[in-house]
């Protein structure tokens, strides 16, 4: 590492007069700053240690508009920085307002998945993706980047989202679409769900594309879930440990599937064993759960 | 089970409003965050008669910017700079561009939005304004080009002058509550301050919570807001920080509260709320994890132990085994981290105490679960609004 020179020692800062801080008589958290901190750049440097100052990141917009600077070095300054602080919301935030500037998000798939790469869960990298493919509409390739991260982590619950996010198109996807594709997501997730079915994640995934496609009126969405939910039940007496996959059949039958009796007593059934054996954390939970499924068996007409 | 530490606890959470170690430097636009953790905590602890209110209060108000004082001295010399970013929300490279004086050729009129926008409270003093006259009713009479409010801040200020028993006189309510009405966006969601910034659930929430410390909902826009949240629901029934985000039990958090303080818990209506409170129930692991599938950490016991209380579902947490990793995460220098043995801070120490204090645990304040403050703190702005 370089020598730091204090910027008051520095001949392009000879002009400008510094400011005090003034805080008054009697500080709150006053913070011991070191000799680097106390005459620091008004604009965040790389290893900065100001990048977290939305303050410092106005000001910088403000002279790239005024000075019309180069973007792409702009991007590539960013992305220094965001190595660096990956969970910086300030830097992610500028990267955005640069993109925004340059009119091209050409960059940011690749950029993301490097940060991803490290940390496949990081919120704000999968923020600025989704932001850029929105707002630059690049889906095309996005499936293919999901399925390899499930393929390194099929318990990645942001990969999980991604895929959600790509089968909605963001909450765009008309009914056909999701009709079409339906049936491939739900082979393919319970392929996952085989090699790992106590990810709560995949369950939820499949799940919620089944609530989706059957609330967007997607042709053939509820006889999907109920075939879905007949092979899973099935699969119950093989993975006998699973947690999560009783948890789903106890959400379906009581809230996803038309709720006979025979699948609200099972529900009541699965229930039990949950708190009772499989996830005895959450067991006043699933009692409470069991009683309201002998309350929704009173109800029944047949039952009256 | 470990012993609570609650008088190291109370030492460290008073060292750190003291002064803080360099290591803390890249904090140090958010001193009155660590001011309100470490104030909230201390409260929690019930060990708030080691610190000197007033001098707190003092240090408070000094961040507050109100537009009126701003006006009044950019008149008197001090503007500078080369122009903010023009308008909010939107962008297109034509800041400051051809500005000769910066942001006063467009905010030289008090009734400007862009102005009006700015009031509520700094992170602290590192824009260089000069600490005011307390005692003087001019208030803050600094007019920086790059002086600005924030909401998290506003948030952290108000809850912090309510933890030492001010009583908000000197609050420039209209003014904040004006601010919060050009804030929100039209999506429902905040920009946290005047020029173009991220926006998330976190500042409708903190909006929200300020409003409603102010004791004015109405400066929300409640429909919008709601359309926000229930367009941020995930496909696993947890709420993300924006439409189409993955659920994160903070952002949860942030919108059970936020539709608490608005009395709109009912617009989740029964499916969505029994699909919530499963999430919810879901994360704990012994401790609480933010995500399926994430580690624990000492945080989420408020984030999803307080939307549990706020949704009347907090029956369902296992208290013995999120009480013993509550403790397990106290340092031996005092303070709580998010790990075992990892390095402690304000903002785990406080949130991990409110968790504590939702277990029932004995010797702790109760909290208030939609402001995350001590129940007596919170008392000064009346009750909830019915459900």
């Amino acid at each position: 590492m370089a020598e730091y020179t204090p910027f008051g020692d520095r001949a392009e800062w000879a002009d400008v007069e510094p400011v005090l801080q003034d805080d008054g008589p009697n500080p709150v958290v006053r913070i011991a700053y070191t000799p680097q901190f106390s005459a620091h750049s008004s604009s965040p440097q790389k290893s900065s240690i100001s990048t977290p100052n939305y303050t410092c990141w106005h000001f910088r917009r403000a002279c790239i508009d005024a000075l019309e600077a180069d973007l792409q070095a702009e991007l590539a300054f960013t992305a220094d920085v965001a190595r660096e602080s990956p969970k910086c919301y300030q830097v992610w935030y500028h990267r955005q307002a640069i993109v925004e500037r340059a009119g091209s998000a050409d960059a940011e798939l690749a950029f993301t998945a490097e940060i991803l790469a490290e940390d496949a869960k990081n919120y704000h990298a999968w923020s600025h993706r989704q932001w850029s493919i929105k707002t630059f509409d690049l889906w095309d390739h996005e499936d293919e980047y999901v399925e390899s991260l499930l393929d390194l982590d099929v318990r990645n619950n942001s990969a999980w989202n991604e895929k959600f996010f790509v089968w909605t198109s963001g909450g765009t996807a008309q009914p056909a679409d999701l009709a079409a594709s339906l049936q491939a997501h739900i082979d393919a997730t319970i392929a996952r769900i085989r090699r790992a079915p106590n990810n709560e994640a995949a369950w939820n995934f499949l799940y919620g594309i089944l609530e989706h496609a059957i609330a967007h009126g997607a042709e053939g969405a509820a006889p999907a879930a109920a075939t879905t939910a007949a092979s899973i039940a099935d699969l119950a007496d093989s993975y006998i440990a699973s947690a999560p996959l009783r948890a789903f059949l106890v959400r379906a039958y009581t809230m996803l599937l038309e709720p006979d009796a025979d699948r609200l007593a099972a529900a009541s059934q699965l229930a039990a064993n949950l708190a009772t054996s499989l996830d005895t954390l959450r067991a006043k939970y699933w009692n409470f759960r069991i009683a309201q499924i002998d309350e929704q068996i009173a109800a029944l007409p047949s039952a009256a | 089970m470990t012993a609570f530490l609650r008088d190291r606890h109370i030492k460290f959470l008073h060292r750190g409003l003291l002064v803080l170690p360099g290591d803390y430097v890249s904090l140090d636009q958010n001193r009155m965050t660590l001011a309100f953790f470490s104030t909230a905590g201390l409260d929690v602890l019930g060990g708030m008669d080691v610190v000197e209110k007033e001098e707190i209060i003092d240090w408070v108000y000094a961040q507050q910017l109100i537009p009126d004082h701003l006006l009044h001295a950019s008149r008197d010399g001090h503007d500078d700079e080369c122009g903010g970013e023009s308008g909010h929300g939107g962008h297109g490279g034509h800041g400051g561009h051809g500005h000769g004086h910066g942001h006063l050729v467009d905010e030289d009129n008090v009734n400007h939005p862009h102005l009006a926008r700015r009031a509520g409270f700094r992170g602290g003093s590192f824009v260089g304004a000069r600490y005011p006259e307390v005692t003087s009713d001019e208030g803050c009479e600094c007019a920086l080009a790059y002086d600005y409010g924030h909401l998290a801040f506003t948030y952290a200020a108000l809850c912090t002058l309510a933890v030492c028993d001010d009583g908000l006189e000197r609050v420039d309510k209209a003014a904040i509550l004006d601010a919060l009405r050009k804030l929100q966006l039209p999506s429902g969601a905040f920009s946290p301050l005047a020029h173009p910034s991220e926006s998330d659930m976190r500042f409708l929430y903190t909006a929200t919570a300020v409003a409603f410390m102010l004791g004015d909902t109405s400066a929300i826009d409640a429909d919008a807001a709601v359309g926000y949240i229930l367009a941020s629901i995930a496909f696993d029934g947890g709420i993300a920080q924006g439409p189409g985000q993955e659920s994160h039990a903070g952002s949860t958090f942030c919108a059970v509260g936020t539709l608490r303080l608005l009395g709109r818990l009912g617009a989740l209506g029964d499916a969505r709320t029994a699909r919530l409170i499963e999430w919810l129930v879901a994360r704990q692991q012994f401790g609480f994890q933010g995500r399926p599938n994430k580690k624990t950490d000492t945080c989420y016991s408020y984030w999803v132990g307080a939307a549990l209380a706020l949704l009347d579902a907090y029956d369902f947490v296992d208290i013995d085994s999120n009480t013993s990793y509550n403790l397990s995460t106290q340092q031996s220098i005092g303070g709580l981290a998010k790990w075992p043995d990892h390095h402690p801070d304000p903002l785990h120490t406080h949130l991990g105490l409110c968790g504590l204090s939702l277990l029932g645990y004995e010797g702790l304040e109760p909290i208030n679960p939609a402001l995350g403050i001590s129940a007596r703190a919170a008392a000064r702005f009346g009750p909830l609004p019915p459900l």
